[in-house]
Formats: structure tokens, C-alpha cells, sequence
């Protein structure tokens, strides 16, 4: 028993930081813990998570991905704009802007496991060129209202349960098989401790790379999908705040930046922790500046945190 | 005895991008002939100064093999500071660049310290602080505005002997400056450190300095350019510096430097950040619509660090055969 607490420390601590954090703000603000308020918390969190899944699956490789940001906004609006807001066309457009995405996260794979790319400077790019091309495109005056569909999947519930939290504990349950019961979570963790251990092991660790920045598309594009669903329309920007969220989501839950370990139950704490924070920020009523403040302090303290915890191991 | 055989690698990185800076400058000579003078030079240094500071510090940090995402905080943050607080006086204006600089090498100072001591990779340092000082630069100055004095920006345009302009001076005093710093011990070392720093340490270095003066030098230069923007753009913005990265790793990569560290310099970043301008230019004149212009930034910089990385993967299989 001893063991397993040991084991499971980092997220324990990750989900004990979002409680302290929302036990603390309901005492000061009363209506903060309503049922209705922590379904409105919860639907956040479920989409800065499914950002977050390919997010934890490129961090566990050692690499990381800041075209998060574009590529669920261009998910966002492809799902408004290409539908015209019409349920029949949704047909094709959720499988062509889901590959449109896996794409995308495939070149940024491509260029980063075959190429030598640095991440950083390979997903950033994209990130722009992304940015860029979409404004292009659209002319800088994208927008348009969400399909029926989309919008019930992102506002509505059954039995008081809202679809997005429905959506969301399926998707966390195939990533924590995936990860843990299955090969390619093996390969995954293997890749991240030690690429050249992990090669002559016999794994492909350019394909599992590739593979996991492929998987980062696909779920920013669910991700982008849904959130059009929940705001009911689409503007420029719209995915900005998910690359930062979804990196600080993966790092307060516990995955070291330096890749190797990592779990993604440690990423569902971590969203509702970064949900919980801007939820206290906004309530607060504190500038935009001081929210941005507070987000790279926070950042900066867990990455520093998780860091230590690896140095005494 | 390979060694020996060994083929030297003493081709200049930067001479890539002095050679496009030539191209480009002889095809806008021939697109513009009726634009060019020495008003034109000055104008198009003075647009392109702000980058090149930025990324002749990025450069530094690059060289040591780390990576300083913090140069757009720096540089928002003090743009919008010196905008607001600059007042019409030579001692205020001297005080206020001070600060500033003090604000970059605080925030260098602290990355580099941060880094080395907790072990953390840089990127994940410097974006937060990234945004620590943009979020300030946001509580200094919530949105565009602010009045810098007409005297500081008169003074930044000036032209000195009536010819050239502060900003043509300054690149021939920067370039002056790197050739010489190259050649100090403490230019020899981040060459080193960025090379190996296992192997600079053996050799005595003391590699916890080296990198420290490169984050510090790196906030130094973004500050310099946030204040420099301030003068010719005459207003502040919070959200000044967020494009800067993208385009100081384009101009370092350009100009020859290795993301990897160890290999390139100064010189080439200087030219690459004219490359950069010059072929942004040259879209405009070519009536290419401003709603591209973002696509092709991230399209340069992808492109100029593939062609490096791909080369690199060339040059190690030629060694392998070899």
C-alpha cells in the first residue's frame, strides 16, 4: 500500500492542489461550488484535457507542441465556416477537418522525427504558418454559427450529465489503456526515457514520434470542434489560450518536460487546476495582465516542482 | 588516423546569408531603381534595427545551445514601459532606456540562473517568463498608445554628418563589435560551451558563467530593441514583441547559427534579419496582400531551419561513407 502511495505521489499532490484551490475560493465566493457553476468548470476543463491528450503524448516523447493553438482553430472554424451551420454537411466535414488536423500533426512529426527539426521551432512554425494561412484564406474575416449538432455536443447534457464530460471521460479512459495496457504506450514511455535504449530495443522511434504528434492533431481538432459547439460560433483566435493551457494542464499533472514518464490522469488534474485558476482569476475580477502573470508563475513553480521530484529519484 | 584526414569546416556560416543579402539587394535594385538612395538605406535599416538587436541576442543564446523564447516578454514589456514614461528631457529619457536595460538583464539574469540551477530546459523557462512580462507590459500599458518625446525619436532618426542614419551606424558598430568579442576569451568560451559543455567544463570553463552572460546578453539586446522600437515606431503596445521569436530564430538560422549550438555568429544574424526584410519587401512591392504576410514568416522560418537541419543529416551520412 505504502509503495503505491509512493508511486502514485505526483498525482495525488496534482489532484489535492486543484481541491485546496477550489475549497478555497468557495469559501470566499459561496456560488463558486454550485452544481451549476462546477458543470460549467467541468465542461471547460473537458476541452482544455482533449487539447491536452496529444499534448501529454508529444511532452511524454521529450518533444512538444505549440501548434496546439491554430490547429484547434482552424478545427473551429472549418466546423462553422465549411457547414455554413447546416447538420447535413456534417457528414464529411467532421472526418476531412479530423484529417485535415491528423495531418498536420503528422508534418510536424514528419519534419521533427525524420528531419531533426527541433519541436519547438518546428511546431511554432506551424503554429504561424497556420495562423497565416487561415487568415489568407478567410480574408481575416472568418465566423459563422455552429451546426445543431456541434452546438448540443458542446451546451447540451443527458440526465444533467453535459455531453463534453461524456466525451471526455471516454477519450481519457482509451488514453489511459493505450498508455498503459497496450504496446504503443510501452514504445511511448520507452522512446521519452532514452531514444537510443528504446532504438535498440528494436522500436521504430522515428514512427512512435511521428505517431504521437499525429495523435496531438487529432485531438485538437476534436477539441477545436467542440469548442465551436460551446461558444456556438467561430472567430479568429479562438484556439490562442489552448498552447499554453494544455502545456501547463500536462505539466502541473506531473509528465516531466523531459519526457520518459507520465501519466495522463495527472493531465485531468492539471486541467481542472488551470480551469479552477482562471475561474479564481475572473471572479477576482484581476486584469488580463495579471492573469497572464499568473500563468507563467504557475507554470514556471510546477515545471520547477516536478523537476525536483525527478532530481531526488 | 580520420582525424587528421579530416576535412576542416572552415567555410564562413554567415557567407549564406550575406550572399542572398547581395541577391536580394541587386533585385531590388533593379524592381525600385528609382527608390534607391541613401534615405532608402537609412529607412530600411532603421525598419529592420529593432530585429536585429533581438536576434543578435538570440543568436547568443543559441550559440550556447540554449533557446530564449523570452526575448517577445522583454521586448513588449519595455517597449510599452518606455512609452509611457519617457518624458521630454535627456535625463529622463537616458533613465528610463536604463531601466530598461536593467528590466532585460533582471529577466536574463534570472533564466539563465533558473535553468542551470533547477536543471529545467530552457524553453519551458523562458516561456513562462515570456509571459510573466508580457502580462506586465499588459498592467503597464493596456493597450496601444503612449507618447514617447518627439526629441527621443528624432535623436534614434537622426542622421549623423547629414548622410547616415543611427541605426546604419549601429550595424557597422555591431558587426565591429562581434568580430572583436569572437576573438575575447568569453567569446571562445560559448563557442565552446556550445559545442560541448562537458568538454568546456573539463577543460576549466566555467560553464554555469558562460551560459549565464548569454541569457543576460539575450535580455540586454531585447531590451535595447524594445526601447529602439519605442523611437521609430513612436507608441508603445503590449503585444509588441509576440511576433519577434518567430523572426529572431529565422534571422540567427538564416545567418548560419545551429540551433544545436557551437556554430555561427553575430554577422550572419545581421544580415539574415535584412534578408528578412528585404524579401518581406519585396512581397509588398510584388502586391502580394498583407493577409499572407504571417504564412510566409512561419513558411521562412520553417524553411531556413529544415535546409540546416537536412544539411547537417547530408554532411554526417558524407562523413559516415567518407
Amino acid at each position: 500500500m505504502k509503495m503505491k502511495v509512493q508511486r502514485h505521489q505526483t498525482l495525488i499532490v496534482s489532484y489535492l492542489i486543484a481541491v485546496i484551490l477550489f475549497a478555497a475560493i468557495s469559501v470566499y465566493k459561496p456560488g463558486f461550488a454550485s452544481i451549476d457553476h462546477i458543470r460549467v468548470l467541468c465542461s471547460e476543463a473537458a476541452i482544455i484535457g482533449v487539447v491536452a491528450i496529444g499534448q501529454t503524448f508529444v511532452i511524454i516523447t521529450g518533444g512538444i507542441d505549440l501548434s496546439v493553438a491554430w490547429m484547434v482553430g482552424i478545427a473551429a472554424i472549418m466546423v462553422t465556416n465549411t457547414t455554413h451551420g447546416l447538420d447535413e454537411n456534417l457528414i464529411w466535414a467532421i472526418p476531412f477537418i479530423l484529417i485535415l488536423t491528423t495531418l498536420f500533426g503528422v508534418v510536424n512529426g514528419f519534419c521533427i522525427a525524420y528531419l531533426n527539426m527541433p519541436p519547438i521551432v518546428m511546431t511554432l512554425g506551424m503554429n504561424t504558418v497556420l495562423q497565416g494561412g487561415l487568415v489568407a484564406v478567410t480574408q481575416g474575416a472568418p465566423g459563422g454559427a455552429a451546426p445543431a449538432f456541434v452546438k448540443k455536443m458542446g451546451q447540451g447534457s443527458v440526465i444533467g450529465m453535459p455531453y463534453l464530460i461524456l466525451i471526455w471521460i471516454v477519450l481519457a479512459a482509451a488514453v489511459t489503456l493505450l498508455l498503459f495496457k497496450m504496446r504503443y504506450g510501452r514504445e511511448l514511455f520507452a522512446v521519452g526515457n532514452n531514444a537510443t535504449v528504446a532504438a535498440y530495443s528494436g522500436i521504430s522511434v522515428r514512427k512512435v514520434t511521428l505517431t504521437a504528434y499525429a495523435v496531438s492533431g487529432l485531438t485538437a481538432g476534436i477539441a477545436g470542434m467542440l469548442l465551436a459547439g460551446k461558444v456556438g460560433q467561430s472567430y479568429l483566435g479562438i484556439g490562442d489560450n489552448f498552447q499554453f493551457q494544455s502545456i501547463a494542464a500536462v505539466a502541473i499533472g506531473g509528465t516531466s518536460l523531459m519526457g520518459g514518464n507520465g501519466n495522463y490522469l495527472g493531465t485531468v488534474a492539471g486541467a481542472f487546476t488551470i480551469t479552477i485558476i482562471l475561474a479564481i482569476l475572473a471572479a477576482l475580477n484581476l486584469p488580463f495582465g495579471v492573469q497572464k502573470m499568473a500563468y507563467g508563475i504557475v507554470v514556471l513553480f510546477s515545471v520547477l516542482m516536478s523537476v525536483r521530484k525527478g532530481l531526488r529519484k | 588516423m580520420r582525424f587528421l584526414t579530416h576535412k576542416k569546416r572552415t567555410k564562413n556560416p554567415a557567407l549564406v546569408s550575406v550572399l542572398l543579402f547581395l541577391l536580394l539587394a541587386v533585385m531590388t535594385c533593379v524592381l525600385q531603381s528609382e527608390a534607391m538612395s541613401l534615405d532608402w538605406i537609412n529607412l530600411k535599416a532603421e525598419a529592420a534595427m529593432t530585429l536585429i538587436l533581438a536576434a543578435v541576442g538570440e543568436t547568443m543564446v543559441l550559440l550556447i545551445g540554449g533557446i530564449d523564447l523570452s526575448i517577445a516578454g522583454v521586448i513588449s514589456l519595455t517597449n510599452s514601459f518606455s512609452a509611457i514614461y519617457m518624458l521630454d528631457s535627456g535625463s529622463s529619457i537616458i533613465s528610463v532606456s536604463f531601466a530598461c536595460i536593467l528590466m532585460g538583464l533582471a529577466v536574463g539574469l534570472f533564466n539563465g540562473i533558473v535553468i542551470q540551477k533547477f536543471k529545467v530546459q530552457p524553453f519551458i523557462v523562458t516561456f513562462s517568463t515570456w509571459f510573466i512580462c508580457g502580462g506586465i507590459a499588459y498592467l503597464v500599458l493596456p493597450k496601444d498608445g503612449g507618447k514617447p518625446p518627439v526629441s527621443f525619436a528624432n535623436a534614434m532618426v537622426t542622421k549623423i554628418g547629414g548622410r547616415l542614419s543611427v541605426a546604419v551606424i549601429l550595424i557597422f558598430l555591431l558587426t565591429a563589435a562581434w568580430l572583436y568579442f569572437k576573438k575575447t576569451k568569453l567569446g571562445i568560451y560559448m563557442y565552446a560551451v556550445g559545442s560541448s559543455d562537458k568538454a568546456a567544463s573539463l577543460n576549466g570553463i566555467n560553464v554555469f558563467r558562460v551560459k549565464l552572460f548569454a541569457y543576460a546578453a539575450s535580455g540586454v539586446f531585447a531590451a535595447l530593441a524594445g526601447v529602439y522600437r519605442t523611437a521609430v515606431v513612436t507608441s508603445g503596445s503590449p503585444t509588441a514583441g509576440e511576433s519577434f521569436f518567430n523572426q529572431a530564430i529565422a534571422a540567427s538560422v538564416i545567418g548560419g547559427t545551429l540551433l544545436t549550438g557551437g556554430r555561427g555568429g553575430a554577422v550572419g544574424t545581421i544580415f539574415g534579419a535584412l534578408v528578412l526584410k528585404m524579401i518581406a519587401d519585396i512581397l509588398v512591392f510584388a502586391g502580394v496582400s498583407s493577409y499572407w504576410s504571417t504564412l510566409f514568416q512561419g513558411l521562412l522560418l520553417i524553411m531556413a531551419v529544415l535546409i540546416s537541419t537536412v544539411s547537417e543529416i547530408m554532411k554526417d551520412r558524407k562523413e559516415m561513407l567518407a
